[in-house]
């Protein structure tokens, strides 16, 4: 009884939901027997990591599926040893080197050069190369990056990479160039209510449309997220109604009050208390710019006018200003009191020109 | 940020003051025209050709100064600077404390000062006198700081005057490196030059406002303690009290309208005791700092106009902080305590004063005066004599002749052992006492006026001292381990108090511990020879390894007779030759590093084994290297002497050296020394030797010199950053201060700058919010250079960081500090932060399988959340209804590959503060049944448990073949799987149907796992 997003994942090409015209694309690729490095990104939840699962059956068959998790061990220059979880079947291995945080550089270089320069033995049964599938490229330092430039030139010929990620912009152009690049756009909000209908269907459910509308909307065109509300709802309540409550993500309300809490006091105190609940959410490991996002979204419903581009604006400063420094509570909590300031002198501004 | 911000804003900050400033000033050149005569008659009373060239020249000064005023405005600055050039050149004859001795140094002769005092009693004018002078001394103070004048003691207590002798200073000092002083320089030009013109024009307005003031001032305020109380009793009641307050201020020192509110105070506080004292304690948490700064000009008095008098401070002044109004009374001569009682002589209020005192004031008729009342009897009280004063100067050889004798006859009681060991040792002391039979003026203070008896120890007079204690154990150290020695009778050391024991008669060794300076040595020496004991001392200059220890001392130690090791036994009677010997470890807290490896362990054989006394010194007895020595010594703490102990003491000396000083001058160098009294002692010799007297307002110059060399703690820095403190820093003060530990600093200003109330703010909620955004913005950007720091290592960078990390967050938020410092909990979080990102990579690595290899972060925000709910939700359904939906949630969790204790991590790692906790829904019988049932169930999970730290060995071996084995072969086959099982202990499902085979292999790590589990299940 895996949840629905596991249990109905297209497992080849030709069951793709949405897409299908790449799906097309991607299917002639493999056609011709071999294929270019790739680059696949886009969106959470947009079908990534399926479409290429499907691309790795599409070329070696069912045999991919025999996954197996293993762990390997790494030794640093400084003779310290990492140990990094790959998952792997005989023709592909997957890994995240950024697991090893800023030792991502040993991994990529001995993991892809031992896999890469063993050559498989049969050659007539399947093909001459191995996959890599690298994950989350875009928390690859540059150094690992920089790495990455001439190995996936020199072991062309025995093995090919497919890195994902959600966005390019971190990664480096070297690498960019020498791949193929496969945007996965978000599904479209009609491609998810079809495929809810679909999984309802399956399960011998029906989905009132006016509900399955509103989980699209709050699921944010993520797909995996509105599988998951959609489940809930059902074990929450069935035979659904329209209005039912859609569960949501427990750190999107703790985000949001959080927000709330900048928004309808500012002073010290509340800075300390917003400090905490900052705290609160980087240790359970939401990253910074999530936390920004979410708060400025929140902020916005506040603010009109040119409050909305001021704030606009240093929200996307103090962001920044996250991806260059390292502690990412100093800049948030920057943002904060910036905006209780600002806020505050608005609001004794809006209160001085209604009294005149 | 823009660091030319900083310095503008400091500027335009500035700027503003200078108008109060004006206002003051100018009241007091108008005063001044008034009164020339006063002062011409004052001066001609003095004789010495000296004083009457400066009177002569003061009285130019001033007639320039008063009559030419607005000419002076016009001239250029330059033209004025050269003239005080030119005046003080016609001073270069006298010295800069005979130039200020006018007013309150103690080299003006006693007679004369009386007779200038009794001429102003009897003339009447008294009021009139001191009033004229602060303005002069203050244009000098002026002029000599622009001047070269590096070693006038200048300490002025007015906030303008600090502010731009300060900028002055800087100014000098670097005058010629760099061009910003040059705009300092201007600016400390341009305010003088703008005071002096203002003053003359705003005064009688100032006048007329004086009374109002305070009410005026106060009204912004009560509306600001409104914004920040929250509920609406405490409004009322702020404005109540204030109210009452405002009434006293008007009324002064009148007494009469006060009943009237007290009444009705008492009703309420009757009424709501409790609550009315919780709100008092908030009100006073968040109390600001003086609302105007350095608004208010600090008169010069007379010397000792406070002499007898005690205050006591309450509430908050206008002005001047509760430190500066201290260090003015101290100035004078006076006292302040912090409760009112019967001999208090003056109660100074301010805004939110305490009822308490006032009510104490009113019932001892304690006369109660506000900060300009204070101010003005500064000026108007008569100057007094200290009671410390020397009557007559003495000549500096009598005291040294009267002492030689004494230490002469000192000498043979220390009785005969202690000379040979002496002369053995290496130490100063030994010459010290060659030198001191032939009276050398040369000899440091310290060694000439080292206590020579038990009882002039500073500070350890007591029965119960440390010294008492220390004696006492010393005395019966013998009769305690005689018996223990020849081991006939059975030990008394084992008593049933154990380190209790206040005399220490278990303990073959001391430990005496203390801060340095405070006399430890000193002690033990001095204890040894009112015993007539012999000691040999090592200190950190020799070798102590365990070898030198075992092979020198222990023998000695063991030979019960050290004398004999110098061939001195003629010198020592026979028969007490074993009573009288002392070890005296010196410094052993410095028994470290590679020469003396093993040291320690040594010495606490030698303790162990030891036949004399041992006697062992050190700083800190809580140090990580103190804490075995500890156990097995007699545990003797020295205290810092208390100031008055000192003070006491130092007077005394400094009487026999001839030197004329002030109590309250003493004090500040003792405080400044931090009660370290060898420090205090070298002070005061070398002040000796510059000076033949010392006032109050030098001894606080030297004493804030010396303190600057005090190591402080990290707390300690934190708080003198973030607290009103930090006003006296200058900006290299407080970057010096960030290089204490320029990794640690910055996170506890980032973690304790918003609990601290700026005062700049005047508690005016969005100027706070400013300059909280201000810091955090300076914070954030310091974090950038520290990222480019650790990146690039540009190293070069650190100064700046400083300047973004500490200086500026503690110029912005300066102010009054709530509660205590923080430890930055970055630490705490940055771990916990850790722990969970392990748990999430341990959890998406165990569900990789059914997830398709779902990457961490789409894992914690996507499929955490929800995962959460379908595995507690069953549970808490079962809770409720009683129906079974265990075996739902156990196939959910095996189906992702969890294990039972993923169960946990994922509640844990999902949970927020503050959500509702589902586990909390959840019976603990379904609890209990669900692990019960999971435990029972087979899982067949894909990867290796590590249950144990034996598993943990094998498979580090067993690695290497199972990657090579797989690397070859296409499928892994059953057998082969099992082979490996045998000796590595994992699991490996590669299929679940191919699995089958492998259960009975599998209980085995299962069984391991549930040992585990069933520990998760008592919890």
């Amino acid at each position: 009884m895996s949840l629905w997003v596991d249990k109905y994942r297209p497992k080849s090409l030709a069951k793709l939901d949405y897409h299908l015209h790449q799906a097309e694309n991607l299917k002639m690729l493999v056609k011709n027997g071999d294929f270019p490095h790739l680059l696949v990104y886009g969106p959470p939840g947009a079908g990534k990591k399926t479409r290429i699962m499907c691309l790795l059956k599409e070329l070696y068959g069912s045999g991919v599926e025999k996954l197996r998790i293993e762990k390997h061990m790494f030794t640093t220059p400084s003779n310290k040893k990492i140990e990094i979880a790959t998952l792997a079947s005989n023709y592909h291995i997957e890994v995240t080197p950024s697991d090893a945080g800023f030792h991502d550089r040993v991994v990529i270089q001995e993991l892809i050069k031992t896999v890469a320069q063993s050559n498989p033995l049969d050659v007539s049964t399947q093909r001459h190369f191995k996959v890599i599938v690298l994950t989350e490229v875009d928390r690859l330092s540059k150094d690992a990056q920089h790495a990455l430039r001439r190995t996936m030139e020199k072991y062309m010929n025995s093995c090919r990479l497919i890195l994902y990620c959600n966005s390019t912009s971190k990664v480096i152009p070297a690498i960019r160039s020498r791949c193929l690049s496969i945007r996965v756009p978000a599904p479209s909000e009609e491609e998810i209510l079809k495929i809810l209908t679909f999984v309802c269907k399956k399960e011998g459910l029906t989905l009132p449309p006016e509900l399955g509308r509103r989980i699209v909307v709050a699921s944010k065109r993520n797909l995996r997220r509105a599988l998951l509300m959609c489940e809930t709802c059902r074990v929450q309540q069935y035979p659904f109604t329209a209005d039912q409550t859609i569960m949501e993500p427990d750190w999107e309300i703790y985000l949001r009050e959080t927000a709330n809490a900048i928004v309808s006091e500012q002073s010290p105190k509340r800075l300390l208390e917003v400090r905490q609940r900052l705290y609160e959410l980087l240790t359970k490991c939401i990253p910074a710019d999530v936390i920004m996002k979410g708060i400025y979204n929140e902020l916005m419903h506040n603010c009109d006018g040119t409050l909305k581009s001021e704030v606009t604006q240093l929200v996307a400063q103090y962001e920044h200003r996250t991806h260059i420094g390292q502690k990412d509570i100093y800049h948030i909590e920057a943002f904060v009191a910036k905006f209780m300031s600002v806020y505050k002198q608005f609001l004794e501004e809006g209160f001085d020109a209604m009294m005149f | 940020m823009d660091i030319r911000s900083y310095f503008k804003k400091s500027s335009s900050d500035t700027g503003n003051e200078a108008d109060d400033f004006v206002k003051s000033h100018k009241k007091s050149t108008q005063k001044r025209s008034k009164r020339k005569g006063v002062l011409f008659d004052d001066s001609s009373d003095e004789d010495s050709p000296v004083k009457s060239a400066k009177t002569k020249k003061i009285k130019e000064h001033i007639i320039d100064v008063i009559d030419n005023s607005d000419e002076e405005i016009r001239k250029p600055k330059s033209k004025r600077l050269g003239k005080s050039k030119a005046t003080t050149k016609i001073l270069e004859t006298t010295t800069p404390s005979q130039f200020f001795g006018k007013f309150n140094s103690p080299a003006k002769s006693k007679a004369t000062k009386r007779k200038a005092t009794e001429d102003v009693t009897t003339t009447g004018n008294l009021p009139k006198t001191p009033k004229k002078e602060p303005v002069r001394a203050q244009n000098d103070d002026l002029d000599d700081l622009l001047n070269e004048l590096p070693l006038t003691p200048v300490k002025v207590n007015g906030t303008k005057d600090t502010v731009s002798g300060k900028l002055a200073r800087v100014a000098k000092k670097t005058h010629s490196k760099v061009s910003p002083t040059k705009i300092k320089k201007e600016q400390v030009d341009k305010k003088k030059h703008h005071n002096e013109t203002k003053t003359a024009m705003h005064k009688n307005i100032r006048q007329e406002h004086i009374e109002r003031k305070p009410t005026t001032a106060k009204t912004p305020k009560t509306e600001s303690s409104k914004q920040s109380s929250n509920t609406k009793v405490e409004k009322e009641k702020a404005t109540n009290g204030t109210s009452v307050k405002k009434e006293m201020q008007q009324t002064g020192v009148q007494k009469t309208p006060k009943k009237a509110p007290s009444v009705s105070d008492a009703d309420q506080q009757q009424s709501s005791a409790k609550k009315e004292r919780f709100m008092k304690y908030q009100q006073w948490q968040n109390r600001s700092g003086p609302s105007a700064p350095g608004s208010k000009e600090i008169p010069k008095g007379a010397d000792y106009c406070f002499e007898g008098l005690t205050f006591v401070i309450t509430g908050i002044q206008e002005s001047l902080t509760r430190e500066e109004i201290q260090s003015l009374v101290e100035r004078y001569g006076g006292k302040v305590t912090s409760a009112v009682s019967g001999r208090t002589s003056y109660l100074i209020t301010g805004e939110d004063a305490g009822q308490s005192k006032l009510a104490k004031a009113e019932k001892h008729k304690t006369k109660v005066i506000d900060e300009d009342e204070f101010l003005n009897l500064i000026k108007t009280l008569p100057g007094k004599k200290s009671k410390y004063e020397v009557h007559e100067t003495p000549k500096v050889s009598p005291p040294s002749k009267k002492l030689s004798p004494k230490k002469l006859s000192n000498g043979p009681s220390l009785g005969n052992a202690s000379v040979p060991l002496q002369k053995v040792k290496k130490e100063v002391k030994l010459v010290n006492k060659e030198s001191s039979q032939n009276p050398g003026d040369y000899m440091m203070w310290v060694d000439k006026y080292k206590p020579k008896s038990v009882k002039q120890i500073i500070g350890q007079q007591g029965a119960s001292s440390n010294v008492q204690k220390l004696l006492k154990w010393l005395q019966n150290w013998h009769s305690n381990n005689r018996t223990a020695a020849s081991k006939n009778k059975p030990k008394p050391k084992f008593s049933p108090w154990g380190g209790g024991d206040p005399t220490g008669s278990i303990y073959k060794a001391a430990l005496l511990s203390g801060p340095p300076g405070v006399g430890k040595t000193t002690s033990a020496t001095l204890v040894c020879k009112e015993l007539g004991l012999s000691y040999v001392e090592l200190n950190a200059s020799d070798t102590r390894s365990k070898r030198t220890l075992k092979e020198e001392v222990a023998a000695s130690v063991q030979n019960t007779s050290i004398a004999t090791l110098f061939g001195q036994e003629q010198n020592v009677p026979a028969s007490n030759s074993e009573t009288q010997h002392v070890l005296i470890m010196d410094e052993v807290d410095g028994m470290a590093g590679n020469e003396d490896r093993g040291g320690m362990q040594e010495l606490i054989q030698i303790i162990k084994s030891t036949k004399i006394p041992i006697i062992c010194m050190c700083n800190d007895r809580a140090s990580q290297k103190m804490r075995s020595l500890t156990n097995h010594c007699f545990d003797l703490r020295f205290q810092r002497p208390r100031v008055e102990q000192i003070t006491g003491a130092v007077m005394s000396i400094c009487y026999k050296e001839g030197m004329k000083v002030q109590a309250p001058a003493v004090q500040a160098i003792i405080k400044g020394c931090n009660q370290d009294v060898r420090q205090v002692l070298h002070n005061m010799n070398m002040i000796k030797s510059n000076n033949n007297s010392l006032n109050y307002d030098d001894a606080k110059a030297h004493a804030d010199k010396s303190q600057k060399d005090v190591n402080l703690g990290i707390f300690d820095i934190a708080r003198k950053l973030l607290s009103s403190e930090s006003a006296s820093l200058s900006l290299i003060d407080k970057s010096n201060l960030f290089f204490m530990d320029y990794s640690m600093i910055p996170k506890f200003i980032q973690e304790n700058y918003p609990h601290v109330n700026p005062y700049s703010a005047k508690g005016n909620l969005k100027q706070h919010l400013n300059l909280l955004s201000k810091t955090a913005d300076s914070i954030a950007f310091s974090d950038l250079i520290e990222t480019s720091i650790r990146h690039d290592q540009s190293w070069s960078m650190l100064p700046m960081m400083g300047l973004m990390s500490t200086v500026i967050p503690s110029d912005f938020m300066r102010g009054g500090m709530q509660g205590m410092i923080n430890f930055p909990s970055f630490f705490g979080k940055l771990s916990t932060t850790g722990k969970n990102r392990r748990l999430l990579q341990e959890l998406k690595f165990h569900s990789s399988l059914p997830t398709c290899g779902i990457s961490e972060g789409a894992f914690n925000l996507d499929l955490l959340p929800y995962m959460r709910w379908h595995l507690c939700q069953p549970l808490m359904k079962q809770s409720k209804t009683g129906e079974n939906e265990v075996p739902g949630v156990t196939k959910l969790l095996s189906d992702y590959d969890f294990v039972r204790e993923d169960f946990d991590s994922l509640m844990e790692v999902g949970q927020y503060d503050g959500q509702p906790n589902y586990l909390n829904k959840v019976d603990s019988k379904v609890k209990s049944a669900f692990t019960r049932t999971f435990n029972k169930e087979s899982h067949m999970i894909p990867y290796a448990v590590l249950s144990a730290a034996a598993m943990k060995k094998k498979r580090k071996t067993g690695d290497e073949g199972l990657d090579l084995g797989e690397e070859g072969e296409q499928d892994v086959e059953d057998s082969g799987d099992d082979d490996k099982l045998d000796n590595d202990g994992m699991i490996k499902a590669k299929k679940k149907s191919a699995a089958k085979p492998k259960t009975t292999k599998k209980s085995t790590s299962e069984n391991a796992g549930t040992s585990k589990r069933g520990k998760g299940k008592k919890k």
